[in-house]
């Protein structure tokens, strides 16, 4: 039996973020809502404030009106979330705007450009009006714009560029960065590619607690700049104990990724409970035993910490739930874990519903509900009588325990399981907890006058050489075979029975009883039946995926579990792994091949000749240049253009055809594509219009 | 199910509870009001950077103890010129780009004016070629005065002059500036040459700290050198007020710029210079690949990957020996 009454608010949690999930599957229901939630108010005021009678049939329903009211406030709250619904938000001026003014929020990260968000205080129209608005959207500059790379939190900017709402990608299992963008609250983007067309007009005009923050993290990277002068282990260490992440280079994220310890350079939870244990020993070396002043001064220092790294969601969760846990402890009041973890929870999702899809506040809450849960029944396992050995094998419970309610998340979001992550939740966060601890050491060290000639001597070299090991360990665990197994994939049905088992699991491990095997069994079942039924599908699929790609028009031709993949030129191998490698987890793919388009091709099922291609007993022509539109393809079946082409009259298509033109042509010419289609009744499918396009091809 | 929802709660925590819900609704019902009936006000842009410069000004200000005087009556008088109202019959090159405007467009206007063109609305203002930008921006801040002899205005922009009223606040700051007891303390400070400097001498220049020297050098080094003043603007960090502050102790030589030679220069090379990419970098050696080497800045143009104004700034860079 689970003992609820101690967890009041694991169960008000539950159902508020219940109403947040139920608002954005089933909308429109808010003004209903509203109703039903003001007669609870007026009756629960009545029963609990004035008639306060304690009467038997109440205190029975009580609890399920108070379940009601907190669904439907989760539920009007998450309603009232929605930007378009204020006035003052950008997006109802961006139409006209062609310049805004705004302040920036983070370093600009170089990834194919400079990326950075700006909180819009101002947009400005052709005729210099401007109207003061909110809310934040991104901003990318040139790669090349030396001006751009170097703006910082605080610098207030105008940019002469329109603001575009962000488009979400039609191309089939791709990562939705519209609703990604969305649930941060950002809904427009804006390109600025000429130096000129952004300026700097003052700095420092963050809220002046942020200012401080920010103006703290740059002095103490000035600090670990000073010390540290290889590249890569200043940018872990930047990363790890101040969340600036810039530096931080693309290879050296995917093997912290591959082996699992990702977590290690963002900082959350695990870094606050280094750091408390770091201020608990200088309390106990310092012999300070005032419980008041320990309470506040660790508090202190822990929200000075999570605002110096940036205050990411991970980060602010876990400073609230320490400051209630340290709380409890100064003052000898009792708490529960899961009550605290939730009225975090609640408090978070109160503020911003939409934390509820963010990816690193699921993984942060459900990675501690997961370690809390699970490491007491693991840490059973194994009891060694060494010291050395009991600490080992706790940071190994650790390990594992907090993966296992993560694994159906990674495999649905990223479509990978690291297999070495005992090793990579050992070695590398044992150097990472040193490293944190000698950093901060360092900073504080070096505000003393005199005394920082301990730095330089003896604690920035034993800094250097655990950093040195510690990216080595994970080096050495990213070159081991097998480090992670990629291409999982897990439908929605999956996914949800994933869920369900790791839910009968707890429940049986806290109660024990057979029929949770029962269940167990019964859902472990299901999912393999469903991963079969989609194997076997895979094993027969005959489709075509014509993806919307801007530059340079690409196709996939699955053929069982192959697929057969025709590529324009101009596309970079990078873009075509990010736009078509989830579509092909989903599909199982096992062999591929390249067609190039120059040269005839003969495989099995697919043979091409010049730019005709023959799959099974579908025929399709892919027009690329302009020296083919007057070829005759009345024997096709599809006609596909790539690039863009400009009409001719000579070109020869037939009603029973369909013609099909890719995202890489331009608008005009499509326009006069289209007119023509339509005055002889052809079908025409743009990917602009239609999104990717995917053809079921029957045999 | 009846478990997680009945008997569970105390009347305590019932109370709790309600107040609790209480606050969300009252907070969500007030945020929806304001959202719905709050209009946003609509503002100039010209006023704004006003304000905006106004505040940094002061932020400025409070940091600086020392010579307090002068740095406020040097810092007032940039502001008079930074995003105040204008006359484009007398406004200086430097001045507009102060506001933001390119050099080009810049430039272009004073070259207007030299050949004896006068601006007499607005339209024509945005006729010059390059400025037909910064509609948006400068549109609400033009005055032009009809009356005004433009070499009398020209002569009094240099100094304090009356030339250009802004908004009152600027006024404001002028009379008292002009009511002062003492004169503007003047000192006769040496000018250095950007392309020779090291961050010692750019650090003696009141304005520039090790810092800003630093990405000074940085960027002259990426560059090859500065062949005007105005490419300091370009230096993140500086300020238009700090420029306008140190303009007129600094020049360039553009005879020691060092120049890329185009026709022998690798990719990697001519991609890290800032006005020229790794884009238009791969373009430019594909097209010396396809038509020979590059014998004048017209092929350059040829190539239509930079506007006019590109090209002119690009051409101080580019040494076309073979």
């Amino acid at each position: 039996m689970i003992p609820w009454r101690l967890i009041p608010f694991v169960r008000i949690a539950l159902v508020f973020l219940l109403g947040i999930g139920a608002e954005r599957f089933l909308p429109g229901h808010a003004s209903t809502l509203i109703v039903i939630t003001v007669l609870l108010f007026v009756y629960c005021g009545f029963k609990d404030f004035i008639f306060t009678d304690e009467e038997e049939s109440y205190s029975f329903y009580a609890g399920f009106l108070y379940m009601i009211l907190f669904f439907n406030l989760g539920y009007i709250r998450s309603y009232n979330q929605d930007p378009s619904l204020n006035r003052r938000h950008y997006m109802h001026y961006s139409e006209s705007g062609t310049s805004i003014i705004g302040v920036v929020q983070e370093v600009p990260i170089l990834r194919t450009s400079y990326r950075t968000e700006v909180e819009v205080e101002y947009v400005c129209d052709d005729k210099g009006y401007c109207k003061k608005v909110c809310n934040k959207a991104v901003i990318y500059f040139h790669k090349d714009d030396v001006k751009a790379s170097q703006y910082k939190p605080g610098d207030k900017v105008v940019v002469m560029a329109k603001l575009e709402a962000v488009k979400k990608s039609t191309n089939p299992y791709a990562f939705n960065f519209q609703s990604y963008l969305w649930n941060r609250g950002i809904s427009h983007q804006a390109f600025v590619w000429k130096p000129h067309h952004h300026y700097l007009i003052s700095t420092e005009q963050l809220n002046p607690v942020m200012q401080l923050a920010m103006n703290s993290r740059a002095a103490f990277l000035k600090v670990f700049n000073k010390y540290i002068k290889d590249a890569d282990e200043n940018a872990i260490l930047s990363a790890m104990v101040l969340g600036y992440r810039n530096m931080v280079s693309d290879e050296m994220y995917k093997a912290f990724a591959d082996t699992g310890s990702v977590h290690i350079l963002a900082v959350s939870g695990m870094h606050l409970v280094f750091l408390v244990a770091m201020i608990e020993w200088v309390f106990r070396v310092i012999k300070y035993k005032n419980k008041k002043g320990k309470w506040i001064i660790t508090t202190a220092l822990l929200w000075f910490f999570s605002l110096v790294t940036g205050a990411a969601p991970a980060i602010l969760r876990a400073a609230i739930m320490f400051t209630f846990i340290l709380y409890g402890r100064a003052f000898k009041a009792s708490y529960n874990m899961y009550n605290i973890l939730s009225f975090c929870a609640l408090l978070m999702l109160i503020w911003d519903p939409y934390l509820l899809y963010q990816a690193s506040f699921q993984f942060s809450f459900i990675s501690l509900l997961s370690l809390a849960y699970f490491q007491p029944f693991i840490k059973v396992w194994f009891l060694p009588k060494s010291v050395a050995l009991q600490r080992i094998w706790e940071y190994i419970s650790v390990a594992i325990a907090a993966q296992i309610l993560v694994v159906p998340i990674t495999i649905f979001f990223f479509h990978k399981v690291p297999t070495y992550f005992i090793l990579s939740g050992l070695l590398p966060v044992l150097l990472s907890n040193v490293s944190m601890n000698l950093s901060i050491a360092i900073i504080l060290i070096e505000q003393v006058p005199c005394v920082n000639l301990l730095n330089t001597y003896v604690l920035a070299p034993i800094l250097k050489w655990t950093l040195y090991l510690f990216i080595k360990s994970v080096v050495v665990i990213k070159s081991l075979p097998l480090n992670s197994i990629d291409g999982l994939t897990l439908s929605y049905i999956e996914f949800f029975i994933f869920i369900i088992l790791l839910i009968i699991l707890m429940l049986y491990l806290w109660e024990k009883r057979i029929v949770y095997i029962y269940c167990m069994t019964f859902s472990i079942i299901a999912m393999i039946a469903s991963i079969t039924f989609r194997l076997h599908k895979a094993n027969h699929q005959s489709e075509i995926t014509i993806y919307d790609v801007n530059k340079g028009g690409m196709i996939d031709i699955f053929d069982g579990r192959r697929v057969y993949n025709i590529a324009m030129d101009t596309l970079p191998n990078s873009q075509k792994i990010f736009i078509n490698q989830n579509n092909r987890f989903y599909h199982f793919v096992k062999d591929t091949f390249n067609v190039d388009m120059n040269i005839d091709f003969y495989h099995e099922r697919l043979q091409k000749a010049k730019n005709v291609f023959q799959y099974k007993n579908t025929k399709m022509a892919i027009l690329y240049d302009e020296a083919h539109l007057c070829n005759d393809y009345t024997h096709c079946d599809y006609i596909i253009m790539m690039g863009n082409l400009q009409y001719d009259e000579c070109i020869n298509i037939k009603k029973s055809q369909t013609l099909i033109i890719d995202k890489s042509m331009k608008y005009n010419n499509l326009v006069q594509w289209k007119s023509s289609c339509e005055m002889q009744g052809i079908k025409l499918l743009s990917i602009r219009e239609t999104g990717a396009i995917t053809l079921n091809i029957k045999v | 199910m009846r478990n997680f929802t009945n008997q569970y709660f105390t009347k305590k925590e019932r109370r709790s509870l309600f107040l609790l819900a209480s606050l969300v609704f009252i907070g969500t019902v007030t945020m929806y009001l304001v959202y719905h009936f709050d209009k946003p006000e609509q503002y100039m842009m010209a006023d704004l950077m006003d304000h905006a410069l106004k505040d940094s000004i002061d932020q400025a200000t409070q940091n600086e103890d020392h010579n307090r005087d002068f740095k406020k009556s040097s810092l007032a008088k940039t502001r008079k010129v930074q995003f105040g109202k204008f006359d484009p019959n007398v406004i200086s090159a430097d001045e507009l780009m102060a506001m933001g405007v390119s050099r080009y467009a810049s430039s272009n206007l004073e070259k207007y004016r030299k050949k004896g063109g006068k601006i007499k609305s607005k339209q024509q203002f945005f006729k010059i070629y390059g400025m037909e930008k910064y509609i948006a921006m400068l549109d609400s801040l033009i005055r032009i005065n009809e009356n005004q002899n433009p070499e009398n205005a020209n002569n009094s922009m240099s100094g304090t002059s009356h030339t250009y009223p802004t908004s009152k606040d600027t006024s404001t700051v002028r009379e008292k500036k002009d009511n002062r007891a003492t004169p503007i303390p003047t000192v006769k400070l040496k000018v250095i040459e950007l392309n020779g400097a090291d961050s010692f001498e750019l650090e003696s220049i009141r304005g520039i700290g090790a810092f800003l020297a630093a990405r000074i050098i940085k960027y002259r080094n990426k560059l090859g050198g500065f062949y005007e003043i105005g490419q300091l603007e370009e230096v993140y960090g500086m300020r238009p007020q700090t420029f306008m502050e140190i303009n007129h102790l600094v020049k360039a030589n553009a005879d020691l710029i060092l120049k890329m030679k185009i026709n022998s220069v690798d990719e990697k090379t001519l991609a890290a210079h800032p006005y020229i990419g790794r884009k238009a970098a791969s373009i430019l050696l594909r097209y010396k690949k396809q038509h020979g080497n590059f014998k004048s800045i017209e092929d350059f143009m040829k190539v239509r990957i930079y506007d006019d104004e590109e090209i002119q700034r690009l051409k101080w860079y580019i040494d076309f020996a073979e």
